[in-house]
């Protein structure tokens, strides 16, 4: 097995005016059994122009007890990294770009900082995002987490932006954090764990009428089901939800509503405020 | 073959087998067990507490003794502490064992169905960690999910796949299958003794000597059965009919094992998931009623076997014991 590290090289030019990189090429299945040389020509995208990976990251390969990517740097502005991720460990260190792990099939993927829109998306034209392994993210996420997602495990330690799991066909995403508007629109199935649920709340009382009957009545609920997950991660983000009433709402119901959100009901929820 | 496969037993019985071998003055008689291959697996059942969990794992183990009409033995192997349990609550596990893979997985998934499911606060899991082929593993919320009727949820964790099914208290949650694995069926010792309260005290000592140990179980009531069997019947459509060797009250009449004195005979019948565990527990047993009930009335030690031509598994008492 393999551990490739790969290190964005600094560029003075990026205080001023960041590069776009897409490095959805940089994942475990076009790495392996490549020999480095190989690796060094692997093409990537920066600001619509190929180029050579080695042109932008420098690049590290080790022995490993099993398959490990390793991406590190000023990753703001990279975009697709850890696309269609299938087995093993994807490592990012640092705030990422949009895209991160869309499409992916299996394995993990750990990013230590914030990621940016459309996270376990689908990748590119396809209609499926992420269908199987885990995500947890340190930080926060943007837009669209978890759009279209198919299966597996994403985690949020922080907060979201707009559109968490929109038009979700199955599924866990756990969130830490508050969450942006338009939460769960379109969700088919598949879990929405949420240990802070103020924005929600507030923002499903803003809704008209008729998109506020996205979801149902909530209801209390015993998530027994979270004593499955050993992950520590799961556990410390849902921490809240294990001494707190548990609510579940049903969602989106304009599609059939066999999604879920699982919520704790906090002093502040409960008082109305 | 294993390392236990003994098919010329008869023939050649190790070495001292025929020496007198006695416990605590109690005789032990120089023969063997005979066991045959089974299909195992193990489930878990956890609860709210202990007494929801007894009540569904006491359901589903009910009317399950022997195969030989109830297509499963199965039993309680142990009762497990949160620590012990997928999902951190009270739990029960039982072994299970059937003469074929498909006959175990509808006896498994039947009472699943009917005894879990429908007990309150329960949740079913496999009690076995292998890595086994799909054709391999026995379903339990992969066919229960559908009382769901589309209400279910499933949910992979670590990588195992859980079924979450609403029901009026809540959800039943139920791991999707669990691995078959092979085990070994009809290990035995038989207790002979001056009376049935004789056989009674002894049958219950090695029951409480036994009914700690892993892997294994005793599947009839209170782990002991009276109608120990010989195979076939004069009548037609029976496989299976009383063991008139050890039948005092034929004693005269056919051709008995049973000395003069020897009044009551209990059969302690064990399934276990390997030869080690079988013998273990057979050991453990025969030692605590020989121990406890020697001066009150237990005469000897014997045990059950068809010349060989049943199982090939042998479990000689001597060697065991020594």
């Amino acid at each position: 097995m393999t551990r490739w590290h790969l290190r964005r090289r600094a560029r003075a030019a990026d205080d001023a005016a960041p590069h776009s990189i897409d490095a959805s090429n940089i994942r475990r299945s076009s790495l392996a059994g490549k020999p480095v040389a190989e690796i060094h020509e692997l093409a990537i995208g920066v600001d619509g122009q190929t180029v050579r990976l080695a042109d932008w990251f420098e690049l590290t390969i080790e022995e490993s007890e099993t398959d490990q990517v390793v991406v590190e740097g000023p990753l703001q502005n990279v975009h697709g990294l850890a696309a269609m991720h299938d087995r093993d460990e994807f490592q990012i260190i640092g705030h990422v770009g949009d895209h991160a792990a869309c499409g992916m099939t299996g394995g993990t993927v750990w990013i230590q900082g914030d990621a940016g829109d459309f996270v376990a998306a689908p990748h590119g034209a396809r209609r499926s995002g992420m269908s199987g392994g885990v995500i947890k993210i340190d930080g926060s996420v943007g837009n669209y987490a978890g759009h279209r997602m198919r299966r597996g495990t994403l985690l949020i330690r922080g907060s979201t932006g707009t559109m968490l799991g929109a038009s979700m066909v199955a599924g866990t995403i756990c969130v830490g954090g508050e969450t942006g508007e338009g939460l769960a629109v379109g969700m088919k199935r598949g879990s929405l764990i949420l240990a802070n649920a103020s924005a929600m709340v507030r923002h499903a009382d803003q809704l008209e009428d008729i998109a506020k009957g996205r979801f149902s009545s909530p209801t209390r609920f015993d998530p027994a089901f979270f004593n499955l997950y050993s992950d520590r991660q799961f556990r410390e983000i849902t921490q809240p939800l294990e001494r707190l009433p548990v609510f579940r709402t049903r969602a989106d119901r304009t599609v059939g509503g066999l999604g879920e959100v699982i919520f704790a009901s906090t002093a502040e929820l409960a008082l109305g405020e | 073959m294993s390392q236990h496969d003994n098919a010329d037993s008869n023939a050649a019985p190790n070495t001292g087998a025929n020496q007198p071998l006695d416990i605590n003055g109690v005789r032990i008689e120089a023969t063997f067990a005979e066991a045959f291959d089974m299909k195992a697996t193990r489930v878990i059942i956890t609860a709210l507490d202990e007494i929801w969990a007894e009540h569904a794992a006491m359901a589903m183990s009910g009317f399950g003794t022997s195969v030989i009409d109830c297509k499963l033995e199965i039993d309680i192997e142990r009762r497990l502490s949160p620590t012990q349990t997928p999902d951190g609550r009270p739990g029960i596990a039982l072994l299970a064992f059937g003469m074929s893979g498909g006959e175990l997985e509808k006896q498994i998934t039947r009472r699943a169905g009917q005894c879990v499911l429908t007990c309150p606060t329960t949740a079913l899991f496999a009690g076995i960690n292998e890595d086994v082929p799909r054709d391999k593993r026995i379903a339990l919320g992969k066919t229960l999910r559908f009382f769901g009727d589309g209400n279910q949820i499933s949910k992979v964790i670590d990588g195992k796949r859980f079924w979450r099914i609403p029901v009026m208290d809540g959800e039943f949650i139920c791991q999707h299958d669990a691995p078959r694995t092979s085990g070994i069926g009809g290990g035995n010792f038989l207790l002979v003794a001056r009376d049935i309260h004789a056989a009674s005290r002894a049958a219950r000592a090695a029951i409480g000597a036994i009914e700690s140990m892993p892997d294994v179980i005793t599947p009839f009531p209170g782990g002991v059965a009276r109608s120990g069997s010989k195979i076939g019947s004069k009548y037609k459509s029976l496989i299976a009919s009383t063991n008139d060797a050890f039948c005092p009250t034929l004693r005269g009449i056919t051709d008995s094992q049973l000395g003069e004195g020897d009044n009551a005979v209990l059969e302690v019948v064990l399934d276990g998931l390997s030869f080690d565990a079988i013998a273990d527990a057979m050991r453990a047993g025969i030692q605590a009623a020989c121990t406890s009930c020697a001066e009150h009335g237990l005469v000897s030690i014997t045990a059950g076997n068809y010349g060989g031509k049943l199982g090939r598994h042998h479990f000689h008492l001597h060697e065991i014991l020594s």
